[in-house]
């Protein structure tokens, strides 16, 4: 697979390999095995439907970077905690959706897919962590006042991020930020005070949270789940952006 | 039981009181009407120069008055702006 890749980029004849060629194909193949264990990463799906990926994180990046962007005046009159964490979580949200997509798109069209495609692992993993901890801590961070909160936030993010590189896999990612998720919704429902864990503001951070899982989920080909379900969910998930922009926009002017 | 005010309702309050003193009182005044301990209001007052919202003026005696910035005078009218979008978002 990785010759043919290579073969369609150059534009060479398919069945005519040169002595060049020849040596840079054994060159990645030792490149594969020494720093990928052998493993390949999985194509990303049908090309035509890599338009509607582009479209659609473009348009997440766009809101995430709006609200970052719109929220800037009141933070900087205030210096109040709960935006700043508000801010910084869309932030690093937006660059991780933008990550997602390079993921597998270096994977398909650079020769060295095997290892570039891993090596995006590290910053998708770090920021899309740091971006879901900020999102649940901005929401508690009056209820639960831990000194060292983005600290140990931060630790537990490059953890999993060099986690995800070494097993060559977002699912690492992907089952730990869950189990994170369902975490923080455990501490919401088992707090002492009785806070109101649904409200209009915390449904839409979960529904953040949960999108985000599920984009991470369909980096892979998805050979039960046909690409119509995906698309909806994902226009599901541009409304529920397009909501928490609208809000900010509307209150932060 | 009496709500302790939050830390931004404190500052707008201490900004309102010298905006409504024809944006220039002296520093004894401010404490007494802001109901803080003398503690408490020299910790706001330094955060207060420190980021902008006010600074200090000398008359001709050298008494010091405290006047309010254009950052501060924005604060003033955000603040409605800022407690809105701090409570729909529960932050």
């Amino acid at each position: 697979m990785i010759i043919e890749f290579w073969l369609i980029g150059t534009g060479t004849p398919p069945g005519f390999i040169s002595k060049v060629d020849q040596s840079s194909i054994l060159f990645n193949k030792l490149l594969i095995f020494v720093l990928a264990k052998g493993r390949k990463m999985p194509p990303f799906g049908a090309p035509h439907l890599l338009g509607f990926e582009i479209a659609y994180t473009a348009a997440i990046l766009l809101i995430c970077l709006g609200i970052y962007i719109k929220t800037k005046e009141i933070f900087s009159l205030t210096g109040y905690k709960g935006i700043q964490y508000f801010r910084l979580s869309f932030l690093f949200l937006g660059l991780s959706y933008a990550l997602r997509l390079l993921l597998p798109m270096v994977s398909t069209t650079f020769h060295m897919r095997e290892f570039f495609g891993f090596l995006f692992l590290i910053p998708m993993g770090y920021l899309s962590t740091m971006a879901l901890l900020l999102l649940f801590y901005c929401a508690v961070w009056k209820m639960f006042r831990f000194r060292h909160y983005i600290a140990l936030s931060n630790l537990l993010a490059i953890l999993l991020s060099i986690g995800a590189f070494l097993t060559r896999s977002h699912f690492l990612l992907l089952f730990i930020q869950l189990f994170l998720l369902l975490l923080g919704l455990g501490l919401l429902l088992f707090h002492p005070h009785h806070i109101r864990v649904f409200s209009k503001a915390r449904v839409l951070y979960l529904l953040t949270f949960a999108f985000w899982l599920f984009n991470l989920f369909v980096v892979s080909p998805q050979r039960g789940l046909p690409f119509e379900a995906k698309w909806a969910l994902q226009g599901v998930s541009l409304i529920v952006f397009g909501a928490l922009y609208y809000k900010v926009s509307r209150l932060a002017k | 039981m009496i709500k302790r005010r939050e830390r931004l309702g404190v500052i707008f309050d201490i900004l309102n009181l010298i905006a409504e003193s024809h944006n220039s009182i002296l520093p004894t005044p401010l404490l007494r009407k802001s109901n803080l301990s003398s503690q408490g209001f020299i910790e706001y007052y330094a955060e207060l120069l420190q980021k902008g919202f006010v600074k200090e003026i000398f008359d001709r005696s050298g008494k010091r008055f405290i006047t309010l910035t254009d950052k501060g005078f924005r604060f003033i009218d955000k603040y409605k702006t800022i407690v809105g979008f701090i409570e729909e978002f529960e932050l």
